[in-house]
């Protein structure tokens, strides 16, 4: 009895869900085919037609600006934004100025978390909605999924007709900042550019160390052996334990052996290629994958070689970035490699608040046996701005872009030579600049380049920092306001004697090194293949390479993994990025 | 069916058109499993693939071994973590003074609300290679150091005995519960008899738990392959890939980080199918052994 009571009401559970599943589908596949009839016929789309009565034609452009205003839509991945009173995204001491200086009125369609913000542009895309005017994309796989959509414009005449000549000789640096939009001769967007060489490695090491065993800053692996062996004979923080000297951090889903702080690329580096970088290794017309080169496997065997010696710890695969530098800032290692901007923190938060009396220098990356220096480079372009297909006026947003950029590194004289806004960026207390946070109202400085379309992207040559900083290191005067900036940031005793300045330092050691850096010059989305396979490639090259640093697997193993990797998807993957390659090429 | 019931009917709609909306209406996502999914595509407009993406799920060389893995983990912490809770039970409630009794339940539960992102970095430190055990504990009884984390077999060993050590004091509860109804009566008589403690707890308790231990049991079935992504997330490593790599972290990587959404949705198919069929099983034998019934 009670069994066929159950079946029964199985089957009406049954029953029930598919009719509802059914009913789901079908009010969607409504909804559905509306928007697909909207999408596919741009001339009868209501909404453009409301829009160009109310915007007429931008012909309007009188004394630097827009009469009257143009509308800019967009969206913002961040809610958490301070405000002044009575202030909004909608309605802020930029927005004002974008539309008094410049004419043009950033209006934000929606503004969501940062993490939610993929889901929101993929519900959008999915829902086949309007997408705003402006939209930047940090996600390439997107982007690369925008083009495909035939969702986004191609620049290259509006940017070539209304680039500034600041902006245009930025942006002429280098035609590989274009190649995360390019595209078969077309440009799909204006790539953001990121700070040059600010993830590139140095090598910070202990000089109270060094001294103490009396060796200098090691400029090869022979010497650099020398002081790794010295450094755990002397157990410098007296635990009596044999404690690795050199600080490495394994633990990253995407590349372990590339990476921030405790990076390890300039070991491979120096045999001459990095591991997961597409690169011209051996023909300069054909990128190939870093990991397979012949010269990882030297590179292997010399880092297995110092894991059986005690020169780094036994947990370098649990470790990620950060936690793998507490070996370094809790004086259990002496060296470690890590960006220019590692000395401020982690090394002074962390190190020096434990043992004031720690000495660290920058120093060259070391040369490996055949004298080859390298280490992993970084990426100057970054999130990419795009533009709706039919988006109009691509000259009201080349003219606050060209306005951005001149701003952002003032002439002297200039309105904005003390920052953007009097009262947000800056005050001026006593007919002198204060940045302190004690004389702004409410002790709140604001940000104000967080209410940038493009929020949290310098806009300024990438370059520029860098130059800057060498600069005051080499005990230049400050002279433009962006130097006097740099120099503030200064203690008294390092603006007397810039030298004493570590930060600084490292950014004279990164460019005296400037030509060591090796790109990974695939800047396209994820092809089909990496797609299908390439998490089983990457699993598989994590775990043999770290087998072969564990002593776990002989050093051999990795031609097997070699020859595993292009027959399971790798060689389709390599024609793949080629293509993209050449395409991004010849523009 | 009795009129004055049409109240009661009527007030169960809102909760049935919370499940139909929240739990069944979503089940219509499922059909991405079965498509080469474009977000810009929409549901309607991508391609069907049919069972492709199950195919590539199944031919995968890696694959297999995750499932396997996962299996191996979550049957392990099933078993282990119904054993554990129910002898804990038993000892816990020999204890006469209440006080102790009542510290220690509440000392061993705590573990319970503890997030895996916290005590897995606790457990790094702890099992590191200079970590609190490597480092302290083993050497005093002149033990070598241990690759916890880096070694395949020890880490399915760490990931079973954390979440056990976790749990079971949260499971314990359950089975608290259902020691504190026995019948006395059933003890007096033993004791008149001249039974043991020992022969009480054989012949008297256990039976007595039989039923709420294949209920924990037959519920925690349909988590088979559930192995708890949080954490092996936290704790694992491309070293012990071939031991530890479990359905969920698999998919979390080849799924969300390359946002493959419909191999992902077939995965997550698969394992509700598996874990449906399970409870199916476990529920007919429950019925079978136990007596238990839901309908």
């Amino acid at each position: 009895m009670v069994q066929k009571k159950t079946r029964k009401m199985i089957a009406t559970l049954l029953t029930i869900v598919l009719a509802l599943s059914m009913l789901a589908a079908c009010s969607s596949n409504n909804n559905n085919g509306n928007a697909n009839g909207n999408g596919n016929n741009p001339a009868n789309n209501g909404g453009e037609q409301v829009q160009e009565t109310e915007n007429p034609q931008s012909d309007g452009f009188v004394n630097g600006k827009f009469e009257p205003a143009v509308e800019i839509s967009t969206f913002k991945c961040n809610n958490n934004l301070q405000y002044r009173e009575g202030e909004s995204i909608q309605d802020n001491v930029h927005t004002r100025w974008a539309k008094d200086e410049l004419g043009i009125q950033i209006k934000y369609d929606w503004v969501t978390s940062g993490d939610q913000c993929a889901n929101k542009i993929r519900l959008a895309l999915a829902g086949n909605q309007d997408l705003p005017d402006v939209m930047v994309i940090g996600d390439y796989q997107m982007l690369g999924e925008l083009i495909e959509a035939g969702k986004i414009m191609d620049v290259t005449e509006a940017f070539d007709k209304y680039a500034s000549d600041q902006v245009k000789a930025i942006y002429g640096q280098d035609p590989s900042y274009w190649f995360s939009v390019s595209k078969d001769g077309a440009k799909y967007g204006i790539p953001t550019l990121n700070e040059s060489m600010n993830n590139d490695s140095v090598l910070y090491i202990r000089q109270d160390w060094l001294d103490k065993i009396g060796m200098p800053a090691p400029t090869n692996f022979e010497e650099l052996e020398k002081v790794m062996e010295a450094m755990i004979a002397a157990d410098f923080n007296g635990d009596g334990k044999k404690d690795a000297p050199l600080a490495l951090g394994l633990k990253n889903d995407l590349n372990p052996l590339a990476t921030y702080m405790t990076d390890v690329s300039w070991v491979f580096g120096g045999f001459g290629a990095i591991p997961g970088y597409w690169n011209t290794w051996n023909d300069e017309n054909t990128l190939e994958y870093g990991s397979i080169q012949p010269e990882v496997k030297e590179a292997l065997a010399k880092l297995q070689e110092w894991f059986k010696k005690g020169y780094i710890s036994q947990d370098i695969g649990l470790l990620d970035e950060r936690k793998g530098s507490e070996q370094f800032t809790s004086e259990q290692s002496g060296i470690i490699a890590g960006p220019i901007w590692m000395y401020n923190w982690p090394i002074q938060a962390s190190l020096m608040k434990n043992n004031p009396n720690a000495v660290v220098t920058p120093a060259l990356i070391p040369a490996g046996p055949s004298g080859k220096v390298g280490r992993h480079g970084t990426t100057i372009p970054g999130q990419v701005i795009v533009f709706r297909k039919d988006f109009e006026h691509m000259d009201a947003f080349m003219l606050y872009l060209n306005k951005l950029y001149e701003y952002n590194n003032p002439v002297a004289g200039s309105p904005y030579e003390n920052g953007w806004h009097e009262g947000y960026d800056y005050v001026i207390k006593d007919g002198k600049v204060s940045r302190a946070r004690a004389d702004f109202p409410d002790e709140t400085p604001i940000d104000v380049s967080k209410y940038f379309i493009m929020e949290g992207v310098k806009l300024v040559d990438p370059h520029l920092s860098l130059e800057i900083r060498r600069k005051l290191y080499n005990g230049e005067k400050p002279v433009t306001p962006q130097e006097l900036q740099w120099f503030n940031t200064a203690t008294e005793e390092e603006k007397a004697n810039p030298k004493a300045n570590k930060t600084w330092q490292a950014v004279d050691v990164v460019l005296q090194q400037k030509d060591t850096s090796i790109l990974d010059m695939y800047l396209g989305a994820p092809t089909e293949t990496m797609v299908n396979k390439g998490e089983a490639l990457r699993t598989l090259e994590h775990e043999t390479f770290l087998s072969i640093i564990y002593n776990k697997a002989p050093v051999d193993d990795f031609d097997k993994f070699v020859e595993k990797w292009k027959a399971s998807g790798g060689d389709e993957i390599t024609a793949e990025v080629n293509e993209w390659y050449q395409s991004a090429k010849n523009k | 069916m009795n009129k004055g019931h049409s109240v009661l009917y009527f007030m169960l709609i809102p909760g049935i058109v919370l499940v139909l909306i929240f739990n069944y209406l979503p089940m219509g996502g499922l059909v991405l499993a079965f498509q080469n999914y474009k977000p810009w595509l929409g549901i309607f407009g991508s391609d069907w693939v049919g069972m492709e993406h199950f195919r590539a799920l199944f031919s995968r060389e890696d694959s297999l071994q995750v499932i396997w893995n996962t299996f191996v983990i979550a049957g392990m912490k099933i078993i282990v973590g119904l054993v554990v809770p129910v002898l804990f039970a038993i000892l816990l409630n020999e204890i006469r003074q209440m006080g102790l009794k009542r510290a220690v339940q509440t000392l061993v539960y705590l573990p319970h609300f503890m997030s895996w992102v916290i005590l897995g970095g606790i457990l790094l430190d702890l099992l590191s290679s200079r970590g609190l055990f490597n480092d302290v504990i083993l050497p005093m009884f002149g033990i070598g150091p241990i690759p916890f984390l880096t070694d395949g077999d020890w880490f399915r060993f760490v990931v079973i005995a954390s979440d056990t050590w976790k749990e079971f004091g949260f499971s314990t509860i359950v089975f608290l519960a259902s020691l504190a109804g026995i019948n006395p009566a059933l003890y007096e008589a033993a004791e008149v008899d001249g039974a043991t403690r020992f022969k009480q707890t054989l012949h008297i308790t256990l039976p007595s738990m039989v039923p709420i231990i294949v209920v924990v049991g037959t519920l925690s079935l349909g988590s088979i392959l559930n192995a708890g992504f949080d954490q092996i997330f936290n704790l694992y490593n491309a070293l012990v890939y071939d031991k530890g790599d479990i359905i969920d972290t698999y998919v979390y990587r080849v799924g969300i980080l390359s946002s493959q959404f419909s191999f992902a949705s077939a995965v997550g198919l698969f394992k509700s199918v598996i874990g449906f069929i399970l409870i199916v099983i476990a529920y007919r034998l429950a019925y079978k052994f136990a007596n238990y019934r839901i309908f």
